[in-house]
């Protein structure tokens, strides 16, 4: 469940819009869920039925779906011990299912595009950058074996032969002017089918919905280089895969997305579907993974989300900036506080995607935890 | 205001012919200068503003090797070497059949990596309506502006039949581009296509053109160039515009000197109209003087009214000049698409310069021809204003000195062109004195004239025939300046036709010593000189298998970019029998041949003149393995290109350049067999879509010369208006010149001449003036081509002509310098044979 967002918007600028782009993120997400729930050629594939997960298949890209995204985010400490966030996501559009022959190498249906950011916790500062590509002339692509994808050198490579929980070493890189990252993944807690065996349900309406997969803790280490620094990290990276053709209905604004990784190794992943009235949508759900590697999946019933803080960006957004987030009936109490305040995605559709830092109690004890949280709509 | 601009004010009122045709004669001369600067102008700016609509913020391109640069040269950089701002190119012109001549350049880029170059691409500049999605995935879509597809009377969705280097493709307009004020003329008949169409199009394999980039220092620089294969190169942007402009420079700086001889005529005019209004009221001077005028005063008086007459003229100038550049514009932009490159002029431009240039020239120099005629006034003496023959007789006493100093002057005009320079306008400097010598010989020619004349007249005309040439004589100060102008005018008529039929000769004869097969067969090509589409290979083949064909030629042209030139590389696959159409300048041609067949290169006689080579020298080219030395064999006489050609064997060529194809094949028909017949085989061959000009020995001489007049008719056209100049010039002192007569022919008629005898008599003198600035304007015209054929042409182009003087161009000459002075004297004698003898007689 990511960026749902930025996807409708690539699907704006391919289809065509002739009014101006609004700038807000609202502006934008009521036309372009428009255009997301409107399958113009009417002849992709749509999530609609449960599936069967084949590895390392499904690790490549699905040409049949609309879009489709490999995103990274982890949270890493370095040896001197200063606090690190990051983002890595391509995601694919397909521009039409059918790829006509054509004669030249740059000719494509395919259109790739990936989000690059490096929050310094310690320093107090986000770096970002953005990038579009064609997959003709083999500057940016999927790939299953050997797993790659990549847009120019920005890329997700494998590793090594053998893979754990299906999934084979990876090394991620991506770099902007102000900073780089170069990490080794490994998994180490299996992949967990989210939704309902992996079919993801967005919004009303058949085929408006995602098949959705995650590794939830995935061993992380390498370097990050900020300006002229270089830094050691470890720690750990969540990785989301997801595809679709179409995902939202006409009456829903955005969402709030949680991914938290709590220190006795519990994941819990929670999004909150926003109607355009700014409730919660009864399309909102998560996943608790439990030490074992166990998904349950709760529903918006068993969830009380509240805000606590809110910060305003320059132009004037107003994004929620602190959460307290219980779960009764496992006896879960979190409060979720952004590692820095401003982690705004200032791209081609501006969001806010940051590090988080947890507190809280669960069944009583104190945990601790890291993670990252995404406010699209807003 | 005083009482003396009111007196001169008056005087301007009442002379208003006079006054008129002065600021007539300045507007002129303004005019003609002003619009060449705006045609030239116009064109460049033009040109660069297309050339910047492609280039965008790039600072650098990489240019590759003869084929384009491989796909994966632009994948590898930007993955591997992570080069960030640099975008994919492919440019190439198209041609649209439906729509009459228009040509559209045809850019294919890749959207995804534009945003740092070309802004109107950004993604809020394209209209979506038409569909970004098409764009990218329906081949062979383009977008364009919205004036564009108005001009084409076409919509989105609507599909386009166009040429491509000499196939049919057909283009789907996918949408629209948002023009603002700043980019209009860069989208002006420009297609942006994806670089896969772009691909396709112009089947171009799994290459592109070039690759922009913005790169921040020298460093960022070296390394790329570290890292580039041979035969790929690394070079700022604005090359392709200062080579552009670098061809364009003979031929602006030639059209640019034509309008100052132009010029030249004008202020002859001026000072002629400044003198004789100074002449007319010698005798309202000298009142003034004695009244008590300053001679200062009197001075003042003559620089303000030569400055009213400047500021009118230069302002009719400019209005006259916008007109004159439109029309200037449209012979311009053929011109420079016959030779040098595609270009579309459809405003005009003008800039600060120009305008500058255009006030400086009416108002300055009209100031500066007054200071001659203000001082001779400043100096009239109260007494001696009232001897009406004091400055004849003064100018007459002149007479030997002028002469004297006049082939002075001249003699300093042939030493600076004399020396060995190639500056253009050192040439043209030393015109100048030629020119102002031989205009202070003039009355010393008149003289004799009318010595020679005098008893003729008398004779043929009886005592009115002695009146009009003797009255030449007695009003010599006005008259020499009349005839010189017009002898001028003349001359420049004579000394630019001579040059270009002279050009036009030579051109001939060496295009029937060098066209020597029946047959041409090339691709349609969008500029007359270069051929830029290319032939496939197997048409060669093809065309050897028909029975009829004996022999065959066949070259490939290239253009390559190398240090901020462009050499145009022709290789030759010549038939021995060919070798005759080449006459040498530099080299014995059997040896020539032998080491042309070995590898050397032959050089277009304006190729070595303007790289400074002769036989002997090393010669760098790029080739596709990176700069390589090559011997200069020979040096040819060639009048195709003013940039030159460097000439190689084609099977030489072909190791050092990958370049496939042939840009032309000429074709030798067995003796007996019609050529039509071969010609129609040919035309009927399978081709594969591509299109075929097969033009018989004939056409292409015909087309040939077609193209050479069309590239002199500018000159022509300047010709004409330096002579309409000098017609206003001599109308205007004839009119002076009758006016101030009035007294004199008052009398006469007074005591008894007939109106039909006073208007013989001006006739008869208008004829003598004519026949005057003819007789000097044949000696002069002759200096003047010779100087244009010999210095000129050979220090702007490096070419050698042979000078020949058609009798019909001097014939013409004196006819049409007897025609414009008598049609000049028409209403100026009409005039004052109606007058009555009783006005003409009262003192003002």
């Amino acid at each position: 469940m990511k960026n749902l967002l930025i996807i409708i918007y690539l699907i704006l600028f391919i289809h065509g819009c002739d009014e101006q782009t609004e700038k807000t993120e609202s502006g934008n997400s009521l036309q372009l869920s428009k255009a997301m729930s409107d399958d113009v050629d009417g002849n992709f594939d749509k999530a609609i039925e449960k599936r069967k997960f084949i590895f390392p298949e499904d690790h490549g890209p699905h040409p049949g779906f609309r879009t489709e995204w490999w995103y990274f985010t982890g949270n890493l400490t370095s040896e001197d011990n200063k606090q690190f966030g990051y983002q890595f996501t391509i995601f694919r559009t397909a521009l039409n299912k059918d790829s006509n022959e054509r004669k030249s190498e740059w000719s494509s249906n395919q259109i790739y595009m990936a989000h690059f950011a490096v929050t310094d916790i310690s320093g107090n500062e986000f770096y970002y950058d953005e990038r579009f590509s064609r997959n003709g002339n083999e500057l940016a692509g999927a790939q299953i074996d050997p797993f790659k994808v990549w847009l120019e050198d920005w890329q997700i490579n494998q590793i090594s032969e053998n893979a754990v929980f299906e999934l084979p070493k990876l090394n991620i890189k991506a770099g902007s002017d102000k900073a780089e990252i170069d990490f080794d993944l490994e998994a180490i807690k299996p992949y967990i089918l989210q939704g309902d065996s992996g079919l993801s349900q967005k919004g009303k309406g058949e085929g408006n919905a995602s098949y959705y997969y995650s590794y939830t803790k995935l061993k992380t280490s390498g370097k990050i280089k900020i300006g002229e620094e270089e830094y050691t990290v470890n720690g750990f990276s969540w990785m989301d895969r997801e595809w679709s053709t179409s995902a939202l209905s006409d009456d829903q604004k955005g969402w709030d997305w949680f991914a938290l990784q709590l220190d006795d190794s519990t994941e819990i992943m929670y999004y909150q579907m926003r109607k355009n009235d700014g409730s919660a949508d009864e399309y909102s759900k998560g996943t608790i993974i439990n030490s074992k590697g166990n998904p349950e999946t709760v529903k918006k019933e068993d969830v009380i989300c509240e805000v606590t803080d809110h910060w305003e960006s320059p132009d004037g957004v107003k994004y929620p900036s602190g959460w307290n987030i219980k779960i009764p009936s496992k006896n879960i109490d979190l409060k979720i506080t952004p590692a820095v305040k401003d982690q705004r995605m200032n791209v081609s559709v501006k969001y806010w995607e940051g590090a988080v830092k947890i507190e809280g109690k669960k069944n009583g004890s104190v945990v601790k935890g890291r993670g990252y949280v995404e406010l699209t709509g807003y | 205001m005083n009482s003396l601009t009111r007196s001169s004010l008056r005087y301007l009122f009442r002379h208003p012919w006079q006054f008129g045709l002065s600021v007539l004669g300045i507007a002129m001369g303004v005019a003609i200068v002003v619009s060449i600067d705006i045609a030239n102008y116009s064109s460049a700016t033009a040109f660069n503003l297309s050339m910047n609509a492609v280039a965008g913020k790039s600072t650098h391109q990489i240019t590759g090797t003869s084929e384009g640069i491989p796909d994966s040269l632009y994948t590898k950089l930007r993955i591997e070497k992570g080069i960030r701002n640099m975008a994919p190119v492919i440019e190439s012109y198209v041609s649209i059949p439906d729509s009459g001549k228009v040509v559209f350049k045809l850019l294919g880029v890749d959207i995804f990596a534009e945003k740092p170059f070309r802004d109107y691409l950004s993604q809020t500049g394209i209209s979506l309506e038409g569909g970004l999605k098409d764009f990218l995935t329906r081949p062979n879509s383009v977008l364009l502006s919205k004036e564009s597809i108005e001009k084409l009377k076409k919509q989105t969705g609507d599909t386009l039949s166009v040429l491509i280097n000499g196939k049919m493709k057909t283009l789907y307009l996918a949408g629209l581009i948002d023009e603002t004020s700043d980019n209009k003329s860069a989208l002006e008949n420009l297609f942006i296509t994806d670089i896969a169409s772009a691909q396709e199009l112009t089947e171009k394999g799994n290459k592109i053109d070039y690759i922009d980039l913005i790169l921040n220092n020298e460093s960022e620089e070296q390394t790329l160039k570290n890292f580039l294969p041979e035969g790929f190169l690394l070079q700022k942007s604005g090359s392709k515009s200062e080579t552009a402009e670098q061809m364009m420079d003979a031929f602006n700086i030639n059209l640019t000197s034509l309008s100052l001889l132009a010029l030249i005529v004008g202020l002859f005019l001026i000072y002629n109209t400044m003198t004789f209004s100074v002449v007319q009221r010698k005798v309202l001077i000298g009142t003034l003087r004695s009244i008590g005028v300053t001679s200062n005063e009197i001075t003042r008086m003559i620089i303000l009214e030569a400055l009213i007459m400047g500021i009118i003229g230069t302002i009719a100038g400019f209005v006259f000049a916008y007109f004159i550049s439109k029309i200037l514009i449209v012979f311009l932009s053929q011109t420079i698409n016959d030779l040098y490159f595609v270009v579309s002029v459809r405003e005009i431009y003008i800039s600060p310069a120009i305008i500058l240039k255009g006030i400086g020239l009416g108002v300055f120099a009209t100031l500066i021809s007054a200071v001659y005629p203000a001082r001779e006034a400043s100096k009239v003496h109260p007494r001696s204003a009232m001897i009406r023959s004091e400055q004849e007789s003064s100018v007459l006493r002149k007479v030997p000195r002028m002469t004297i100093i006049g082939i002075a002057i001249m003699l300093f005009g042939a030493v600076i062109l004399y020396l060995p320079s190639k500056n253009i306008w050192l040439s043209y400097l030393g015109i100048l004195p030629v020119i102002i010598g031989f205009a202070l010989t003039t009355p010393l020619i008149i003289i004799i004239v009318e010595k020679i004349f005098s008893p003729v007249y008398k004779k043929l005309f009886g005592i009115t025939g002695k009146m009009a040439s003797r009255s030449i004589l007695q009003n010599i100060s006005r008259t020499y300046i009349a005839i010189a102008a017009l002898a001028l005018a003349v001359a420049a008529t004579v000394g630019v036709g001579i040059m270009i039929s002279s050009f036009r000769s030579t051109v001939i004869n060496w295009l029937e010593a060098r066209l020597n097969a029946d047959i041409f067969v090339s691709a349609p090509s969008l500029i007359s000189r270069r051929n830029d589409a290319v032939l496939p290979e197997e048409l060669l083949n093809k065309i050897k298998e028909i029975d009829e064909v004996e022999d065959y030629n066949y070259y490939r042209e290239l253009m390559l970019q190398q240090e901020g030139k462009e050499y145009h590389l022709i290789a030759s696959g010549l038939s021995k029998r060919s070798y005759s159409g080449f006459e040498f300048k530099e080299g014995e041609p059997d040896e020539v041949w032998k080491k042309f067949e070995a590898g050397d290169v032959i050089l277009s006689e304006p190729f070595a003149f303007r790289n400074d080579l002769s036989v002997g020298s090393v010669l760098k080219l790029k080739t596709d393995n990176g700069m390589r030395d090559f011997n200069v064999a020979g040096i040819y006489y060639d009048y195709a290109s003013d940039q030159g050609l460097v000439t190689i064997k084609y099977d030489q060529f072909r190791k050092h350049w990958n370049a496939k194809g042939y840009s032309g094949i000429a074709v030798f028909v067995k003796d007996g067999i019609p050529v039509s017949s071969v010609k129609d085989k040919i035309q009927a061959l399978e081709t594969n879509g591509q299109q075929l000009l097969v033009r018989t020995y004939k056409y292409i001489l015909e087309s040939s010369i077609e193209v050479f007049d069309r590239t002199f008719l500018i000159a022509k056209a300047l010709q004409l208006l330096s002579v309409i100049v000098a017609f206003i010039g001599i109308l205007s002192s004839l009119m002076s010149l009758q006016l101030e007569r009035r007294r004199e022919l008052g009398i006469l008629r007074a005591n008894g001449l007939l109106p039909s005898q006073l208007f013989k008599i001006v006739n008869l003198q208008t004829f003598l003036m004519g026949l005057t600035a003819g007789i000097l304007a044949l000696p002069l015209g002759c200096i003047l081509a010779t100087i244009l054929v010999y210095i000129i042409n050979k220090r702007s182009f490096g070419w050698t002509m042979q000078f020949e003087i058609m009798p019909s161009i001097l014939i013409e000459a004196m006819i049409l310098s007897i025609v414009a002075a008598l049609l000049a004297g028409i209403y100026p004698g009409y005039k004052m044979s109606k007058t009555s003898p009783a006005n003409a007689l009262r003192e003002e």
